[in-house]
């Protein structure tokens, strides 16, 4: 009879010392990813300050309606990656495989929902360049820079979290997600699925609602 | 960590919450005074960033190591924004 071989690497005494260890390497990361987008985060800023006007006229530009339906898409899809986490936790291997399921289908739903708005931005001329919008003034294409760059960084993340969630779908299914030990792999994508989530949290009002008066 | 995380019962009260803080910042986009209005718009969010980090990523039921872990990054984060501030808010041409 075989035995399915052990998940601990040597340098771990057991398995909690190196989930233990996985989920600090994963908040290290995460902290990384911190400053990733602090950068723009803090070039919009000192910008901002710089050109508040440009600013607010550019933040007027974006899609209100789809910015704000891809946070409630987002913010779904934490809701059923953490009962995906929950249910693992419980056994729960159809659950697991169908919350996951559902995870991927929200996030691919907010890349769909982006590319509509992409569309619609270039079609507004608000892609920096010599065909920049001539209606708006001259330091929006700063703005619109920063727009492009913050989403598409996003976008990336997101489409790196798909990923990794189609893994672990084909895993949990397999039944290989409670076998051994690797809760934590689904625990740790979890993370991984939250952080890109919180990071639209702090892009939505930035982008679309700062420089708007309803 | 504990392996037994919350309740999905409380999961999904986390989520009414983030979508009721979503609705509340798009309501302070009516508010006339303009410092009162930004002053919501940037620190709502805030609140919604804690819930999913404290919640969804399972800070609440972790130990202290992993705050200082996730406190790391705002670390530098912070320090980032402070000395820029300091360059940017004191340069006699602004």
């Amino acid at each position: 009879m075989f035995e399915e071989p052990s998940i601990v690497a040597e340098q771990f005494e057991d398995a909690s010392q190196q989930a233990e260890a996985s989920r600090l390497g994963l908040w290290t990361f995460l902290a990384t990813e911190v400053l990733f987008f602090g950068v723009v985060l803090l070039a919009y800023v000192v910008y901002w300050h710089v050109y508040p006007a440009d600013f607010a006229a550019a933040c007027k530009r974006t899609n209100l309606v789809l910015g704000t339906l891809n946070s409630v898409i987002l913010v779904t899809s934490s809701l059923t990656m953490a009962l995906a986490v929950q249910s693992d936790l419980a056994r729960q291997r159809k659950q697991v495989v169908i919350l996951l399921m559902v995870t991927i289908l929200l996030g691919a739903s907010f890349l769909g929902v982006k590319v509509v708005e992409y569309s619609e931005d270039i079609t507004e001329r608000l892609l920096p360049g010599p065909n920049f919008a001539s209606d708006l003034p001259l330091h929006s294409q700063l703005f619109f820079c920063l727009y492009w760059i913050a989403t598409a960084l996003h976008g990336v993340h997101l489409i790196i979290g798909l990923c990794v969630l189609s893994v672990m779908v084909i895993l949990a299914g397999r039944g290989k997600l409670m076998a051994g030990g690797r809760h934590t792999w689904l625990e740790l994508s979890g993370l991984y699925w939250h952080f890109v989530d919180i990071v639209w949290i702090l892009l939505y009002p930035l982008l679309y609602l700062l420089g708007r008066h309803l | 960590m504990k392996t037994n995380l919350q309740s999905k019962k409380a999961i999904i009260i986390v989520w009414g919450g983030l979508v009721l803080l979503l609705l509340l910042i798009i309501a302070s986009s009516f508010v006339e005074n303009s410092s009162v209005r930004a002053a919501l718009i940037l620190t709502l969010p805030l609140a919604q960033m804690l819930l999913v980090a404290v919640f969804f990523m399972h800070l609440c039921v972790s130990p202290k190591l992993y705050w200082a872990f996730a406190a790391a990054g705002l670390f530098w984060l912070t320090s980032l924004f402070t000395l820029v501030a300091c360059d940017y808010l004191t340069r006699r041409w602004h």
